[in-house]
């Protein structure tokens, strides 16, 4: 029992994670229609400044990561102004070519700057060997809840943005189409770089809530990157509240598969993911929440 | 002189440009090998080998327009098959081919029933997911594989004594080998592209509901688009490992499938010589790359340069550098089709797979 809830716990403190990428894919995919492959390198090379912000610049670890948010958001925005709309008019294949090559370049990138050493992230929440509460037997440490409360926030706000305001109306209706809002006289300009703005702060914290939880690295966010995929296809790619759900499905699911199928071993914990997305992606394509595409001919 | 000069196709004219390139080509091709230094034999060796990996993702993504990211994994089990196969069962490397053809091609055919009724990027996400666990399988059952240390394959391809190479020119004989193999994939390529399967990937990429309708069988045409792209990747595999004897899992990752892609796009999708240049790309690139800037640079580094080429190449040049080398040379020589009733005009299937769109 001790251990099933210990399990349970573990899972939910990786689903925090996966959650808030795959809020960011999500983001993303409502607003321009595309799989940003690049999203954890982005978030990774975000977490790399904050890391010089706070440990070379001496910043206090929340201001570093406060400002690497903003630097994130002004980066996703460029991104999409720069290398996204262009494409706008192309062909499929481009706006899937385009991410990944941008994957490709910002992991390099890092690994050149930064080298691949692994790093100690400045402890974001108290992280000492004391710092947890007992529930039942399992241990719920204070970063645990940190992360969550941190998430929860991020979630809370962003929902707040779509739900209340006047560009998260318009974000809203060139999510669900494109074409009325441009007649309707909505800015779509502004509107997608919100969107991408948006992606990539809540990438950039999701990044240091990684490096928190586990070491900085050039590499950290690939895992991440398919584990948050398949969190999103679960939710639904347009759905907001499916990216929360599915990160927790995802997170558990993980957890539990690798803590009690014996021949999973560390190696293979990806593979958990993965079948769970081709799963997904082939008995129920829209995932739990999404909406299902209907193509005129 | 005026350029461009005229050529009409099926003329003896074009015949002879024809054979006159083709042999300038093939001599070239025979001769280096003897005259250029043994290492760079070697690359040349590997360049025709991932040139038939880039061939196996143009079957895929160049006719039907998906995009795979798992093609890391096909050609890391096409090298895993052949080094298992020739270490542990004695067998020689050409005879592991047409296995590793048959084993990639199964795999990919079941990957592509799921593909079926994904689009776009779902594919490629799933795809994605497959590389990733490749590395993973191999390390898991080490027993087969080596795990981590990977595998050496302590077997030479001896030139047998009709060829008269000496003695460690080992390179020369197996450059002859992977060759001689490419240029069976490059052929079998040409003619499954010209064919009535080839047709149907070219309908299907055009307009699925409207090849359906014509009477393409969709999924089994989708299906088998990915068979043979996984299996000429895997054949590219067993090639590899030709020259380099020794395979370990993390060389099959997510960088070399986002690798073969930009290798792919640079050449230029759809063509058959867009592969070759694909396939050198790949190896001289990081190569000079790497030569020039040094092995540690901070930003010019290969993975940093094949990232600007795939995003540059989307937007300068869709059509890759063969785009380019067909624009250069439609200033000097241009081949009009003949004159003949136009019900008999027929592309030249070799250079052509498909047009871009």
């Amino acid at each position: 029992m001790e251990l099933l809830l210990q399990r349970v716990i573990d899972g939910l403190s990786n689903g925090a994670i996966y959650a808030s990428v795959a809020l960011a894919i999500v983001i993303v995919y409502k607003a321009t229609r595309i799989l940003n492959f690049a999203q954890g390198e982005m978030a990774m090379f975000a977490t790399f400044i904050i890391y010089v912000l706070s440990v070379d610049q001496g910043l206090p670890i929340w201001g570093a990561v406060a400002l690497g948010v903003l630097l994130a958001m002004a980066a996703g925005a460029l991104i999409e102004r720069g290398l996204i709309r262009p494409l706008e008019s192309r062909s499929d294949l481009a706006t899937v070519v385009v991410p990944l090559g941008l994957f490709i370049l910002i992991n390099d990138l890092a690994g050149g700057i930064w080298t691949y050493e692994t790093r100690a992230f400045p402890a974001l929440f108290p992280a000492g060997l004391d710092d947890y509460v007992e529930i039942g037997g399992a241990r719920l440490r204070f970063e645990t809840i940190g992360t969550w409360i941190t998430f929860l926030a991020v979630f809370g706000l962003v929902f707040a943005l779509l739900r209340f305001t006047k560009i998260g109306l318009a974000f809203r209706a060139v999510s669900s189409n494109l074409e009325s809002s441009r007649l309707v006289g909505i800015p779509l300009g502004r509107t997608l770089m919100l969107g991408w703005a948006l992606a990539g702060g809540i990438g950039a914290l999701a990044g240091a809530l990684t490096a928190n939880a586990t070491l900085l690295q050039p590499n950290m966010m690939l895992g991440i990157l398919i584990y948050a995929t398949a969190a999103a296809a679960l939710g639904g790619f347009d759905s907001i509240g499916g990216a929360l759900v599915g990160g927790i499905l995802v997170g558990l699911t993980e957890s539990l598969v690798v803590g009690y199928v014996g021949f999973i071993g560390a190696e293979l914990r990806l593979t958990v993911a993965i079948v769970l997305l081709a799963a997904v992606l082939v008995i129920r394509p829209q995932g739990l929440f999404g909406t299902k595409t209907v193509q005129r001919i | 002189m005026k350029l461009p000069l005229t050529l009409r196709a099926g003329t003896s004219a074009h015949s002879a440009y024809r054979v006159a390139f083709g042999l300038l080509a093939a001599a070239m091709v025979f001769v280096a090998p003897f005259v250029v230094e043994a290492f760079r034999t070697r690359q040349l060796t590997q360049g025709i080998a991932f040139a038939v990996a880039v061939l196996g993702l143009n079957l895929l993504t160049g006719t039907t327009g998906q995009i795979s990211l798992g093609h890391s994994a096909f050609i890391g089990v096409g090298a895993y098959t052949t080094a298992i196969l020739v270490q542990q069962q004695s067998w020689t490397y050409l005879a592991t081919i047409p296995v590793t053809f048959a084993l990639c091609f199964a795999l990919g055919y079941a990957i592509g029933i799921p593909a079926l009724r994904i689009k776009g990027f779902h594919l490629a996400l799933l795809t994605l997911g497959l590389a990733v666990v490749f590395p993973a399988l191999v390390k898991t059952f080490d027993g087969l594989t080596g795990g981590t240390n990977g595998l050496r394959v302590s077997f030479d391809l001896v030139p047998p004594p009709w060829t008269g190479l000496p003695v460690g020119d080992e390179h020369i004989w197996t450059y002859f080998n992977v060759l001689a193999v490419a240029v069976v994939m490059f052929v079998a390529a040409r003619n499954l592209t010209a064919s009535r399967v080839g047709r149907a990937w070219r309908a299907i990429r055009q307009h699925e509901t409207g090849a359906a309708v014509s009477g393409v069988n969709v999924a089994a045409s989708k299906t088998s688009a990915f068979g043979y792209s996984a299996a000429f990747a895997g054949v590219a595999g067993s090639l590899l490992v030709m020259d380099t004897q020794f395979v370990s899992p993390d060389t099959f990752a997510v960088l070399l499938s986002i690798q073969l892609l930009t290798a792919l796009f640079v050449g230029g999708i759809g063509t058959l010589s867009g592969s070759v240049v694909g396939g050198m790309f790949m190896v001289f690139v990081p190569w000079y790359t790497a030569q020039w800037a040094g092995p540690d640079a901070t930003i010019i580094r290969p993975g940093v340069l094949y990232g600007l080429l795939l995003i540059g190449v989307m937007f300068v040049a869709p059509g890759g550098v063969m785009w380019l080398v067909r624009k250069a040379r439609s200033r000097v020589i241009v081949v009009v089709p003949p004159v003949r009733p136009a019900s008999e005009h027929r592309s030249d299937p070799s250079e052509q797979m498909t047009q871009q769109s």
